[in-house]
């Protein structure tokens, strides 16, 4: 039996949905121009399961990008995948919006990535994605994300959404630009494949957003 | 046989959920109050709040299931609040109910929360007679509403800054009264004497409220008065809010001539206001109506009993959070 995988991409607000049976991607929402702009996770999930033929029984998996980024979107769309999990008693398993970036930039650039977005003001998370891991995902200032930056900036690529409004957090050097703030839904499912294969099982998810709570200095 | 609406409340910081047949029975129902949560910052804060009710839905959902031994083919549609509420808060409870709907296949209405909170009034045991005049008092609520029939809810006042609720709370806590301030504010008043002339708002004009001044005037006398006696102005305070009240209430009784006078809201629970609701109900001969405690303050049962009615009067209403969801829209 192939496993029929909902995956769910919120945390960059702009919402997108697949649905794939095994390796094999049967819906990509950014494929359906009826979708576009709306912010209503049925209507995505819905759309999946029809244009697939699939009913919401069929489910065997949902995987979730659970942020960093956007917390009310995230959140929307938690409080939704661990309904469907609970209603159906399925796996619902979170992804790290950064390994989701990651490997999508990754797989582009053939570089190691760092990501970086706005965390609450006036703080970032940032990360490493290296050879599909994420390292030094980490909750910091604007003096961390800079050095970061400088430290691998000839070497890596860029993700997420960081712009630092005053002139004063501008360093010598131009900022680089961030290539991508969401991945693709193959990038997506390479990453929920992997997760599946490490045995990685939840029944509920949270966003990332609220779990790292230290605060920076 | 499909016998009952699950209904979900999760609008500002208590996660409810409840199982409510058609007549008004109460088969089971859960509130997991963030009380905690919130108590060490001194009021609700919405990041909080919101991670909270993620945090308590389905535990509680399963957990109410499980007690009531009802099956989801027993379930007649889910009932979730819409509005007014918190925009996180709201937003938890409704995709949660979106997605039980699919998998569940049933259909899921949107509730405004105001008019569960006039529903409340039935639970259990019919209770309402129209025409009905409403007060609703609470920590989030301060409003005047006048039902004439089951179909209609006319919003007569409702406040201009702050609820009667979070004046009690934020007084108590200028006399160093703790949270929740209200009871403890009632305790206090009971022994103190209402000497000191607070101002009491609006009293003599329409509907609307208003509590700010009254808090403000407190904070002044606080600051300016040492040594001052708590239950005096405890008292004092008590018998300002609870005088703009009953002006209003007495006003709307001799306006609309109502067969019942209903008070619902967690200041319902206080002793003066009560006994002053028995008053206007003596002197003007209306019906006086005051639900258990448990079915005013905000919990799930009264909207899922307020989803019976939406579904018997064929109301039809989006699953989108309004945070500011007026009473006159469902
Ligand atoms: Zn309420």
């Amino acid at each position: 039996m192939t496993m029929i995988s909902l995956l769910l991409q919120n945390s960059s607000g702009v919402m997108s949905v697949g649905l794939a049976s095994g390796e094999k991607l049967l819906f990509d929402s950014v494929s359906d121009i009826d979708l576009a702009g709306s912010r209503n996770v049925e209507l995505y999930v819905k759309a999946a399961l029809r244009n697939s033929n699939k009913t919401v029984s069929d489910l065997d998996f949902i995987f979730v990008d659970i942020g960093p980024g956007g917390l009310g979107a995230t959140r929307t769309t938690a409080a939704f995948a661990n309904a469907i999990g609970f209603a159906r008693k399925i796996p619902v398993i979170g992804i790290n919006a950064f390994e989701l970036i990651g490997d999508y930039v990754e797989h582009l650039e053939r570089k190691s990535v760092v990501c970086i977005r706005p965390a609450a003001r006036p703080n970032y998370y940032m990360g490493l994605y290296k050879g599909q891991t994420l390292t030094d995902f980490s909750f910091v200032n604007i003096n961390e994300v800079k050095s970061f930056i400088r430290k691998h900036q000839d070497i890596a690529a860029f993700a997420g959404k960081f712009s630092f409004s005053t002139s004063t957090d501008l360093p010598e050097d131009p900022w680089p630009s961030a290539i991508a703030n969401t991945t693709s839904m193959a990038s997506f499912l390479r990453v929920a494949l992997r997760k599946h294969k490490l045995g990685i099982s939840t029944t509920q998810v949270f966003p990332i957003t609220e779990t790292l709570v230290e605060a920076v200095s | 046989m499909t016998n009952f609406i699950l209904g979900l409340e999760t609008s500002c910081d208590d996660t409810s959920v409840a199982l409510v047949d058609r007549s008004g029975n109460v088969k089971a129902i859960e509130t997991v109050s963030q009380y905690k949560v919130h108590s060490e910052f001194g009021g609700v804060y919405p990041e909080l709040a919101s991670r909270a009710h993620l945090e308590a839905i389905l535990p509680v959902i399963e957990s109410v299931m499980g007690t009531a031994r009802v099956a989801t083919s027993q379930l007649a549609a889910i009932g979730v609040t819409r509005g007014p509420g918190l925009m996180g808060s709201l937003l938890v409870g409704l995709s949660t109910a979106q997605a039980l709907g699919m998998a569940w296949d049933l259909p899921v209405h949107g509730i405004n929360h105001l008019r569960g909170h006039i529903c409340s009034v039935d639970l259990e045991v019919k209770r309402l007679k129209y025409p009905a005049v409403v007060l609703l008092v609470s920590g989030g609520h301060t409003l005047l509403a006048y039902v004439p029939d089951e179909k209609t809810y006319e919003l007569m006042g409702t406040t201009r800054d702050d609820s009667a609720g979070e004046c009690y709370d934020k007084v108590a806590r200028t006399l160093g009264l703790g949270m929740p301030g209200g009871p403890a504010l009632d305790r206090m008043a009971l022994t103190g004497n209402a000497s000191i002339k607070f101002p009491r708002p609006m009293i003599n004009s329409g509907y609307e409220f208003s509590f700010s001044g009254l808090k403000s005037s407190v904070a002044r006398y606080v600051d300016t008065h040492e040594g001052l006696n708590v239950n005096d102005v405890s008292a004092s305070f008590v018998a300002a809010c609870i005088d703009v009240l009953s002006s209003k209430v007495l006003r709307a009784v001799q306006d609309k001539n109502p067969k019942t006078l209903a008070v619902v809201g967690g200041v319902a629970a206080s002793p003066q206001l009560r006994s002053r609701m028995q008053d206007i109900s003596e002197q003007t001969g209306v019906t006086l109506c005051l639900p258990p405690i448990k079915w005013s303050t905000d919990n799930a049962a009264m909207i899922a009993m307020a989803a019976w009615d939406y579904i018997d009067q064929g109301i039809i209403t989006d699953l989108e959070p309004r945070p500011n969801l007026s009473l006159d829209q469902a």
